[in-house]
């Protein structure tokens, strides 16, 4: 029997639809490859900066038969992006895309039979793509590019746990008209909530996205797409990182330093001219002090200072936890991070399999956008009252449109009830600015959860 | 008279002196002066001090070495010896401004560098001295010998390397440069310690 001829596919983004300035899901397809490392280049420098690289690495075990692996990407706005397959005996494939394959809408997903016929319900500026059931993978990062999956029922259906990791992450779910018995696990997403009045939205929260039903029109899809506010979640992570989290040690004085060299100095000629062998041995002890004492007392306490702030964005049972790690090196060099990040500003930067490897000049910090990911909420809304369902109790309570509540032990509830006003920390007026009025901020250490009210009528949707 | 009271006496002596003492001034200047950097608020001192110290350093040594180049072995090994007192003695400049200064250099070359190369310039001063004296030139030493410094550190710059040039191998560790210093060294030490048993054999 002839031999299978190798091949290598590679698709970044959902049905191949790149979203620049987003996680993309990867997915490589090889037949008969062995082991071998994929190595992606994005180019988001300028003419005038030069190149600007952002790489990333990743092992793929390959071996005979057909060899599927699977990620979450960052792809910033770039000018080049390039990508080979290669181990040490050879390169087994490669490719390149231009700056005009760099498109940064977001991703309005249709699942359908017919999606042309919904291409309507969206706006002219758009970017509709049609997918099928098995390309929805259930990773929530794999989603950040993406605002709508509009789910008609006539296609296959997709797995549940997808279309729950697409709704937590911050996606808009809609289930048009009703969905055939085979798809009918999908209505479950949606709760049992009524609409907040008569003909209004039906739907539920989940996570940082809404999954609600509209009728089986496209008039009612396009209202259901409008009236279904999400949270932005770019704007989200840019008012976690808005104030600094490290702060640079202070620089030692230049006349400190004078004057404990100068003194030094001093002493040295002193000993070395009038006190012979003695004043040798002196100065020998004497160098050794003035070494140990300055670099006990003047260096700063550590090369590398890191912080971190996290927020959980729940609604109902689960949270997108997006978070930001600020790093701020003294000395240049590489600074590596056990987490899967991008960088904020673009920074050149390598991801592998250890983690991220971002390259500063000395006394330098950047914030690391931490890849997003999905977790069981702490904070939540349990009918009207609010419930700590983590094993940490959660202080400076505060629901926007209501004022502080006090601290939330844990697995105890409170109904949220009107305060007096107080000053709001300034993280906290800042996140409210992009949360519907009736959604719960609190903290536990440097985490910040947020939990978005249950009905959809609270954000305003109704029409 | 034991090496201690040996070495203590020639630094004690005036011309070591006052080269330790130019030598620890010129570090002060250096320490003082205040290069206009980046916005940011940084102590550069270490960037400055370090090139600074290494290059003095084996300014002096190729000097000294030179002008003993003709001298009794005894005296090129004590005044080797206390050019090496001279780094041990300005060893806590280095470690004042790395600390305030927390470059990626590591402080181990930064220490360990300019011993290395005072004993290797040393031995390349007393090659100089030598081939001068062949030359019946040694009245062009104080030429020759910034001369010899500067054409290591063109020579570095025209290869875009750094074997020779201690001013750039102070900040930005070079194992060419290391090598270079410790073949050079080796041979020195090799030298002085050759020369000295040759004349215990002659002597009777």
């Amino acid at each position: 029997m002839p031999a299978a001829a190798q091949t290598v596919e590679l698709e970044i983004g959902i049905a191949g639809e790149t979203v620049a300035g987003a996680w993309n899901p990867l997915r490589l397809t090889l037949n008969d490859v062995p082991p071998a490392q994929l190595e992606l280049r994005f180019d988001d420098g300028s003419l005038r900066g030069g190149p600007r690289i952002a790489r990333y690495h990743a092992n793929v075990p390959g071996g005979s038969g057909v060899t599927v692996f699977e990620d979450d990407v960052f792809v910033p706005r770039y000018r080049t992006m390039s990508w080979h397959l290669a181990n040490e005996q050879r390169v087994y494939a490669s490719g390149s895309l231009g700056v005009r394959d760099a498109d940064a809408r977001a991703l309005d997903l249709l699942l359908s039979a017919d999606p042309g016929r919904w291409r309507g319900a969206f706006a002219a500026d758009a970017r509709p793509v049609d997918v099928t059931g098995p390309q929805l993978v259930d990773r929530a990062a794999a989603y950040d590019g993406v605002r709508t999956l509009a789910i008609d029922g006539t296609s296959a259906a997709p797995r549940l746990e997808a279309v729950a990791a697409a709704a937590a992450g911050g996606v808009r779910i809609v289930l048009v008209g009703t969905l055939p018995a085979s798809q009918a696990d999908l209505m479950l997403l949606t709760g049992d909530l009524a609409p907040a009045r008569p003909g209004g939205l039906v739907g539920a929260r989940l996570g940082a996205g809404t999954v609600v039903r509209s009728a089986d029109t496209v008039a009612d899809l396009a209202e259901a797409i409008t009236a279904s506010a999400i949270v932005d979640r770019a704007s989200m992570t840019a008012a976690l990182a808005s104030d600094p989290l490290v702060s640079p040690p202070a620089p030692v004085s230049q006349a400190l330093l004078l004057s404990l060299a100068g003194g030094f100095a001093l002493l040295v000629l002193v000993l070395v001219r009038f006190a012979g062998t003695p004043g040798l041995v002196a100065t020998t002890v004497l160098v050794a002090i003035v070494a140990v004492a300055a670099w006990q007392f003047l260096r700063p306490v550590a090369p590398v200072l890191t912080a971190t702030r996290t927020a959980w964005l729940g609604g109902g049972e689960l949270a997108l936890k997006v978070g930001v790690e600020e790093v701020l090196t003294l000395p240049a060099g590489t600074v590596d991070l056990p987490v899967s990040a991008r960088t904020e500003p673009p920074l050149p930067y390598l991801i592998d399999g250890t983690g991220t490897h971002v390259m500063l000049g000395r006394w330098s910090a950047a914030s690391l956008v931490l890849r997003p990911s999905l977790a069981p909420a702490a904070l939540r809304f349990d009918g009207l009252s609010l419930r700590n369902a983590g094993r940490l109790p959660l202080t400076d309570v505060y629901v926007i449109g209501l004022g502080p509540q006090g601290p939330l032990m844990a697995g105890s509830s409170v109904v949220p009830a009107p305060t007096e006003e107080g000053a709001a920390p300034p993280l906290y007026t800042r996140m409210a600015a992009l949360l519907p009025e009736g959604s719960a901020l609190a903290r536990s250490g440097d985490d910040l959860w947020l939990a978005l009210p249950n009905t959809l009528a609270a954000v305003g949707v109704e029409p | 008279m034991n090496v201690l009271s040996a070495v203590a006496e020639r630094i004690g002596r005036n011309d070591m002196v006052q080269v330790l003492a130019l030598y620890l001034a010129v570090l002060l200047i250096v320490l003082a002066t205040r290069w206009p950097t980046a916005a940011l608020p940084l102590n550069e001192s270490w960037f400055a001090l370090a090139p600074a110290r290494t290059a003095s350093l084996a300014l002096i040594a190729l000097g000294f070495g030179a002008h003993h180049s003709g001298s009794a072995v005894i005296e090129q090994r004590m005044s080797v010896l206390a050019l090496g007192f001279f780094a041990l003695a300005s060893a806590p400049f280095d470690v004042l401004s790395y600390a305030a200064s927390y470059p990626s250099t590591p402080l181990v070359w930064s220490l360990a560098l300019p011993f290395l190369s005072t004993l290797a310039y040393f031995g390349v001063g007393l090659g100089l001295g030598r081939l001068a004296s062949l030359a019946r030139a040694r009245l062009l030493l104080p030429v020759l010998v910034p001369a010899v410094l500067a054409g290591g550190i063109w020579f570095d710059i025209r290869l875009n390397t750094i074997v020779f040039n201690p001013f750039t191998a102070a900040v930005e560790p070079s194992v060419r440069h290391a090598v270079a210093m410790a073949v050079i060294a080796t041979i020195s030490v090799l030298v002085l310690a050759r020369r000295g048993v040759q004349r215990e054999r002659a002597a009777p």
